[in-house]
Order: structure tokens, then sequence, then C-alpha cells
């Protein structure tokens, strides 16, 4: 018979659909988490040993430990973001086994690129070599840190998550107390901080392990995997590298411009604006962590609804109903957060001057406090957004998200510092307005055109379809 | 050299040579063959045929356009003859690019939609052209494959969804209309090769371009159906475990709610509408399938039946196995269910009951369903025919036709079988169930003058006994087995040779085409010439 050589089966085939429900948009929100530890160990640690320690010391531990927090965050996010989304496929795909392998090769690899920024880094600064080699073991240590946290996201084990950097935490204090009282040495403080460190990383990744008992490929193949990753997914790995290092850009801008100033280790550092900077960023923790708690519950099941009313042949109106039942707890619950961070702003904003004086800061930071404080409500605004941006799998619009923070923040950060001591601040404020807005909006189009975006505009069988080929055969 | 490097060799050469601008210096041929799922990459059946057309019109030029789901490893199984000057592919599942950025109005939107629901519900060549003139409409923006993936398509697509089957699942209608218009809008987006004619070899896709070839070009517009298309697309999709009945109707037979598997099916009629309707001359090879094309629309003056035809000469030479030989029945056919091997050994059983000495041969090829064969086999140790049923795999059916008496087909289906025919050039009487065109061969049809007399025997089909008592009829009696099968011969010979079947496409063509070759299609509806 003249035969329709096609199969019709095949045409039924198709559930692509719901690749996007191996979400990792809690991703956004796990990167965030770390760099507030930073900022809570190291007042802890400030705090409970200045005393002793001295003003030179501290100063030389602490800028220390955030070199190593700012190298290995912004060298390992390409690896931790793809490593989190491969994790996140391979659950949705109920391969389990997959998942040590992607964990060993994850590690791997951005120990291999923490450790060698921080490498690079200590070359280029050349402070003594006490310094640099614990500045790279630290980094090391934390960029370890960041891929067992995203495994340990993936799995939704946030109280591991918690109980390990509250072990961690007590432990690099006591450490770092116990070496301050014998070493009385930056370095051996720095040591000491990272003991604690280690037992972090020991204990979110013994967590993972233990919930995923499954032979490892060898570490060399499983980089290979980790690498092949990246190039599939290497519109994430540029907006993490670009959202990570936008994190860190006013910090960075700061500490070369004029007033920078050098720690005995030859490290730079500026005190003004980082610790007035790094306090108001505490805010954003209570925020974040509401945040976190709604979309892993409340918001995780209509968005499963979501799914499950197209997948269980639901009508276009009943899809309709989900997505705007999905969009419309979403800004509400938005709204909700939103509006008590703008409370936890207002009080830090009111009582800055306070806080100014009960930290031994400088009156001249209350200003940078402020608007800190202030930024932070639209930092929170920009997190949230790339976050739910990333649940529905626009990659492209994340990178360019991040790209955009890391341009404002960057250009706007320049733009202050000339325009005098009572600019400072307001670079970064304004970065995480503009942004927060852009981010909004992109997050609003897309619970708008969700359902465009499910079927098409966003769906890999549709995007990925190879072009129509024609191909002649002339005869002779 | 094969044909696949053969293939290759050309291809490298003319890889950027797309679009109309291009095939303009390309030959024009004088017919352009539009065919689907078959030549030259799938052997036997109508890829046969297509070849023996080919060959049967040494002074015609000929193009080839097939239609094929997605790319993949294709491995050509024909040689171009050295009259098709051409051979396009056209894939019909690979359709869609990155989306336009196209913005439409909602009066194009609804325009487009409302088009393509009226298509697809009631398929004529005029709601067909009026799609593919939406369908420029649009395509000025961007082409046909970006708006595919972009929000026009997507409102378009919501917008039908609204008026077929606000009811029913909206991702099957969603998978069902990306297969469905994917392959309609890619037939519209094909750059057509330059002919004097466009044939056809089925309704379907491949109709929809022939139909497109007729308005665009003004030029005539041939269908030949072997089967009918729609026939079997709509056995397919009924059969089809993979389409959810997502409206439940419950026993109220009078609901008229439309679901899926309606919407599949409608298409397809839809197609055969447009192609029917679009054609000057729709011909098929037995006066049964005429009534299913007349169903879906066909203008009964353009229908002509052309029958195929086989070399009778290559059975001049067989003389039928004499009474005292081993009494012998044959089955000449791939051991596959739709030829219903099971039957013809249950046959067998009964018949040797009657008939110990009985031989059944089975002769064809065993490797296609080795599941089935497996039952086969199965079924006769299990009837303990070991002996009796032999399955002789593919061989010469020549060399064993001067030792049969009797042959059987137990089909279920079949259009005009060739089996048919070469027993009758061998002069041996048949006994076959009655499908496709079984009955018009061996009984001739009723306005066969004068009338040559039966060929052998028509049964049911699934019908061991009734086959059994016809082949025992006949092997008891020489004289009637003479008699059919020098009846069978002569109408053969009058009606399904090979000369004839090519005379007649040739006068076809010739017809059509004229002195001019710019003949006119009866239902071009527009377009440039």
């Amino acid at each position: 018979m003249a035969g329709i050589g096609f199969e019709l089966r095949k045409l039924s085939g198709h559930d692509s659909i719901f690749q996007t429900l191996a979400s990792f948009g809690h991703a956004a929100v796990v990167a965030a988490g770390p760099w507030l530890f930073t900022i809570l160990s190291l007042a802890a640690i400030t705090v409970l040993t200045e005393p002793i320690a001295g003003l030179a010391q501290l100063a030389t531990f602490r800028v220390t430990v955030i070199y190593a927090f700012a190298v290995s965050l912004v060298a390992a996010a390409p690896v931790t973001i793809v490593a989190t989304r491969l994790a996140a496929n391979a659950l949705w795909q109920k391969r389990a086994q997959d998942i040590p392998t992607l964990l060993i090769g994850a590690l791997v690899l951005a120990a291999l690129l923490a450790g060698g920024a921080a490498l690079l880094l200590a070359l280029s600064l050349q402070p003594p070599i006490q310094v640099a080699m614990a500045l790279v073991a630290c980094s090391v240590i934390v960029a370890l840190i960041w891929v067992a946290l995203c495994f340990a996201g993936t799995i939704r084990d946030y109280v591991g998550v918690t109980m390990s950097f509250i072990l961690g935490l007590l432990c690099s204090v006591c450490a770092a107390i116990v070496a301050v009282l014998y070493g009385q040495q930056a370095t051996s403080m720095v040591w000491g901080f990272n003991l604690g460190l280690a037992i972090t990383f020991f204990s979110m990744a013994w967590r993972v392990i233990a919930t995923f008992p499954h032979a490892v490929g060898s570490p060399l193949a499983a980089v290979g995997i980790i690498l092949a990753g990246i190039r599939s997914y290497w519109q994430l790995a540029a907006g993490a590298l670009l959202g990570t290092a936008g994190v860190w850009a006013d910090k960075w801008i700061f500490w070369l411009s004029e007033n920078g100033e050098t720690t005995e280790t030859g490290l730079l550092h500026a005190p003004l604006y980082d610790s007035a900077m790094f306090i108001a960023s505490l805010v954003l923790i209570p925020s974040l962590a509401a945040f976190v708690v709604r979309l892993e519950t409340d918001f995780f099941d209509r968005y499963q609804q979501y799914y499950a009313t197209i997948s269980s042949h639901g009508t276009l109106g009943q899809i309709e109903a989900a997505r705007s039942r999905l969009a419309r707890f979403t800004i509400e619950n938005f709204t909700f957060i939103t509006i008590a961070q703008v409370g936890y702003c207002a009080i830090l904003v009111l009582t800055a001057p306070l806080i100014v004086e009960a930290l031994n800061l400088q009156f001249r930071q209350t200003s940078i406090l402020r608007f800190g404080g202030l930024g932070a409500v639209f930092h929170f605004i920009f997190i949230a957004c790339s976050s739910m941006v990333l649940f529905f799998d626009r990659r492209v619009i994340y990178m360019l998200l991040q790209g955009l923070f890391l341009l404002a923040n960057a250009g706007l950060t320049l733009y202050s510092l000339q325009a005098g001591e009572d600019y400072y601040g307001v670079g970064y404020f304004l970065a995480c307005v503009l942004c927060g807005f852009v981010a909004y909006r992109a997050a609003d189009v897309t619970f708008q055109r969700l359902n465009f975006l499910t079927f098409i505009g966003n769906n890999p069988s549709v995007t990925e379809a190879a072009r129509r080929k024609v191909r002649r055969w002339p005869g002779r | 050299m094969g044909i696949a490097e053969t293939i290759r060799g050309r291809s490298s050469g003319i890889r950027s040579r797309r679009g109309v601008d291009a095939r303009s210096r390309l030959p024009q041929a004088d017919v352009c063959l539009i065919v689907e799922g078959c030549y030259p990459f799938v052997p036997g059946g109508v890829s046969a045929w297509i070849d023996w057309l080919f060959r049967s019109e040494p002074d015609a030029t000929f193009s080839v356009v097939t239609l094929w789901p997605k790319r993949g490893p294709l491995q050509p199984r024909y040689q171009l003859p050295a009259n098709v000057v051409g051979l396009d592919l056209l894939y019909l599942q690979d359709f869609g690019a990155a989306p336009a950025r196209h913005r439409s109005a909602g009066t194009q939107v609804q325009r487009l939609g409302d088009a393509l629901v009226d298509f697809l519900e009631q398929g004529s060549i005029e709601r067909f052209h009026s799609v593919t003139e939406q369908l420029k409409a649009v395509r000025s923006t961007a082409p046909l494959e970006r708006l595919f993936n972009s929000p026009l398509a997507w409102e378009v697509i919501r917008h039908m969804y609204e008026r077929m089957m606000p009811h029913g699942s909206f991702l099957h209608f969603f998978w069902a209309w990306r297969a469905l218009l994917g392959g309609l809008f890619a037939t519209v987006e094909f750059a057509l090769p330059r002919a004097s004619l466009y044939h056809t070899i089925s309704t379907g896709y491949a109709g929809l371009l022939a139909a497109r070839a007729g308005l665009e070009t003004g030029r005539p517009v041939v269908l030949t159906e072997h089967g009918i298309y729609t026939n079997e697309r709509r056995i397919e999709i009924l059969m089809a475990d993979w389409v959810a009945d997502t409206v439940d109707k419950g026993h109220n037979l009078a609901d008229a709610r439309f679901d899926i598997r309606d919407m599949w099916m409608r298409a397809f009629e839809a197609y055969a509408r447009a192609c029917y309707g679009g054609c000057a001359r729709i011909t098929t090879l037995y006066d049964d399938n005429q009534r299913a094309q007349r169903f879906l629309g066909a203008d009964p003056a353009r229908l002509q039946v052309i029958a195929n035809g086989i070399d009778v000469s290559r059975f001049a030479e067989v003389t039928p196995a004499g009474q005292g030989d081993r009494p012998t029945m044959a089955l000449i056919g791939r051991v596959v269910p739709i030829k219903d091997v099971k039957t013809y050994i249950t046959t067998a059983s009964l018949l040797r009951e009657r008939v110990p000495e009985l031989r059944a041969w089975v002769l064809g090829p065993l490797d296609e369903d080795p599941g089935y064969v497996g039952e086969c086999r199965a079924l006769v140790d299990e009837l303990g025919l070991a002996g009796c049923v032999e399955f002789a795999g593919a061989v010469n059916v020549v060399d064993y036709l001067s030792q049969i008496h009797v042959v059987v087909l137990s089909s279920l289906s079949e259009s005009q079988p060739l089996v048919v025919l070469e027993a009758g050039a061998a002069g041996l009487p048949f006994v076959a169930t009655n499908v496709g065109s079984c009955r018009e061969i061996l009984e001739g049809r009723p306005d066969e003058h004068p009338p040559l007399g039966a060929g052998g025997l028509v049964t049911n089909v699934v019908a061991p006994a009734e086959i059994a008592d016809a082949v025992a009829v006949l092997l008891a009696d020489a004289t009637m087995r003479a008699r059919f099968g020098q009846s069978l011969k002569a109408r053969v010979k009058r009606y399904y040779t090979s000369e004839q079947a090519a005379a007649a496409y040739g006068k076809l063509y010739r017809d059509l085409i004229g002195n001019s070759g710019r003949a006119q299609s009866p239902s071009a509806a527009g377009g440039e010439a």
C-alpha cells in the first residue's frame, strides 16, 4: 500500500514538557546562604576574639577568610549550579545511582578551580607563604562546601544543612579562639577556622552519600560528566559566574579604590565599606529563609499541581486556572515576604546609629549601612525572582539577569565612588533597585506566558527540533 | 558504485541549492511523482510499482518528492533510472525552527484559526486554498517554520482548541495539532519542483502537496491510490492505544463532542477531500476502491480504474500439476498476520481429513515477523501437520507452480494482489478470500464482455471450513481446475498485462499534459502559473 512511512505512535511519546519539573530554583537561594554564613561566622569570631587577638591580627584573619570565600564562591559557581541541575535531572529520571558520581566530579572540579584561582591571587598579591597556604586551603574547603550544600539542597535536606553549618560554625569559632590563645597569629586562626569548615563539609557530604550509597565511577570520568554538563547548560554556568561576581563587584571596587587598605600581609580590603555592607546584608536572612520555606511547601505543591493538570489531560481552561492559582499565590506570598523585608529594613535604617555605636563602627559608616539595608530589600526581590526564572528553566533570562546585576553593581558603584563619601553604598542600592525591578518583570512575564512557555517556548522537544531539511539529488 | 554512494556523491554538490530560485535552474520534469514513506527507501509494494512506472515510460522524465517522517540514516533500495531527473526529500515531522518574535493581531489569529478549523472539519480544495492563502499572509512576516514555534502559533492552537474540543485533553490536542499541522505547514512551505504534471500515489500529505501544486501552478494533478489511504489511517487510529479517549460519552451515541481520535481521522479525511478536489484524474486498481473515493467527495467523472499488470511471458512455460501428482495447495506470500497464515494452516488440517496425501506449501519470506512465524510453526505441530504443511521461505515461485493444483490466498486485507495474476498467468485455479480486488479478478468485472467465466472460488475471511470446501472441490475435479485456470489465464491476458497498464498511464499523461505541456487542472483555484 502507499504508506505513511511515519509512525503515528511516536508522536505521542512527548513528555519533555515536564522536564522543568526537575527544578532547582532553590539553587539561587541556596547560593546566597553561604555568603550570609560567611558574614555570620566572621562577625561571631570578630566579636569573641577581638579582646585577645588585637585589631591587626583580626583584620588579616578576616580579610584572608573573605578572600577565600569570594574566590571560591565565584570560581566554583559554574560547577555548583550545573552539578545541581544534573543532580536534579538524575533524580527526576529516577537515576539516583548517578548522584555520588556527580558529587565527586563536582567536588574535584570545584576544588581545582577554587584552589587554582586562590593560587593565582596569592601569586599576584604575594602575601607571606603561610597566609597564601591558609588562603588556598580555605578556598578549596569553602568550594567543597558550596558543592555539598547544593547537593544537600537537591535532596531537600535543609535540617542537615542547618545542623552542619551550626556544628561547623561552633567548631570554627572555638578553633579560632583556641588558635588565638595558643598561636596568636592570623594564619593560625584561619587554620582553626578551616577546621570548622572542614567539619561542615564532611557532615554535609556524609549526609548526601548516606542518602545515595551507590558506587562511584573514576573521578576523571566524573569530571568529564560535569564538563559536558557545563557545555550543555552553559547559560547556567555563565549566569552563576556573573551572579556571584555581581555580589562581590562593589566590594572589589572599593578594595581597589582609594578607600582600600592593605593588611600586614599585603591583602587589600576596605573596612569602611565592607563591615557596614556585611552587616546590612544580614537583614536578608529572615526573608530568604521565609522564601525557601514557602518555595518548598506551598509553592512547590501548586507548581506540581500545574504540571499534573496538564499531564492528567486537563482542559485548557483547567490548565489556565492552575497557572493563575500558581501565579496569584506566588505574587501574594512574595509581596508578603517583601513587606516583612521592608520592615526589617526600616528597623535597620532607623537604628543604624545605634548599631554603629554597638559594633564600634565609624559614624560615617551609618549612611553606608542604611543604603545597604535599603538595597537588601531589592536584592531579596532580585534573588527571589531569579529563583522563579530558574524554576521555569529560563536559563538565558537567568544569565542575562545575573549579567545585568554585575554590570549595574560595578558601574553604579564606580559612579557612587566618584560622587563622594556621602554616596558610598548608593551604587549597590541603585543596582539592586534596577535589577530587582527587571527581575520582577522577568518573573511576572514568565508567569503570564507560562502556558506558551511550557508547551512551546521552553519545551525542549519543540525548541530543539531540527529544521526541516530538504536535500536535492539531481539526476544524471 | 552502489546507489547510496551515487546519491551521496550527487548530494555533495547541491546542498545549497534550495528554494525556488535554485529549482528554476534544474531541469523541469514531465511528471513530478509525490510519494509518502516508500520509494526509494522501502522495497516491494508501492515502491516496486513506482520503479515499474519509471521503466514503463522511458520517454517521459520524472522527478520524485519523497515525504518522510524525519531525518535519519536512509538507504536507497532502488537505482534511479536515467529518466528520473531529481529526487527531493520532504521531512514532515522536523518542522519548526527558532521562534519568530512575531506578535500577531487578534484578527490574523482568528482568520488563520478559522480557516484551519473549517478545513480540518470539512475538508475541500476550496478550504485548503483558503488555508494556503491565510498562511501566505502570515508568512509575509516570517518563515512558517519560525512562526510554527512562535506565540502566533500558540494563539492559533488556543483558538482552534476552543472551537474544536474545549472539553478534551489539551495535551493530546496540542501534540495532535503539532503533528497534523506541522506536516501540513511543511507541505505548504516546501519549494515545489517544476513539472508539467503532478502525480501523487496517495492522499494524506502527499495528496496535499499535489493539491497545492495544482493550485499554485495550474498544472494537472493525478492521484493513483493502491489502497485507500484514509481507510488505512482510520484503522490505525481506531486501534491505536496511544490515543487517549478523553471525552467520556458513556452510552450516548448522540453525543457529538469531538475527541482526539475524531480529530486525527477527520484531518486525514479532510486531506483526502482536498486531494480529490484538486485532481484532474483519480485512478485506482479496482472498482471497489471507488466507493470510498466517492464517499469522500471524489467526482465520479474523474474516477478511473487502471489495474496493475504483470509480465505474463514469465509464466508461459508453466504446466499445471496433473491428477496423478501429490495433491498440493499453496499460499504464496509473506508469513505475516495480514495474510492470516493461521487460517491457512487450519484449512490444511480440515482438508487433510478428506485428502490424506495433501501437501500445503507456504511459499514466501519468513523474516518479516519472526514471532508470527513461530506461532504458525507451533500451530503446525499442535495440529500434527508436520509433513503436510511446509514453509519453503523466499523462493522463485515459477519453479514450484507446476507442482501446485490450487493456489490459496487467506488474507485479511489486500488491494490488488499480484499473486492472483501470476497464478492466473500460469493457468492455475485460485481460492481467495473476498478482499481487495480478488473477486473482480476471479469472477470478472460486471462489464466484462464477452464473459470469460470464473477463474476460482471466493470465500469469506477467517473461514477455514469454507476455504477447505472450496479447495477440496477443486482438488477432486481436474476438469473444473482446468476450466478455472484457462478462464483466469484469459482474463489476465486481456486486462492485467504490464503492457496494458503502461499504455494506460502513458495515455493518461499524454491526455493531461497535451502538446503544450500546460494543461489546466479543472479545479485550479488560483496561484501563479
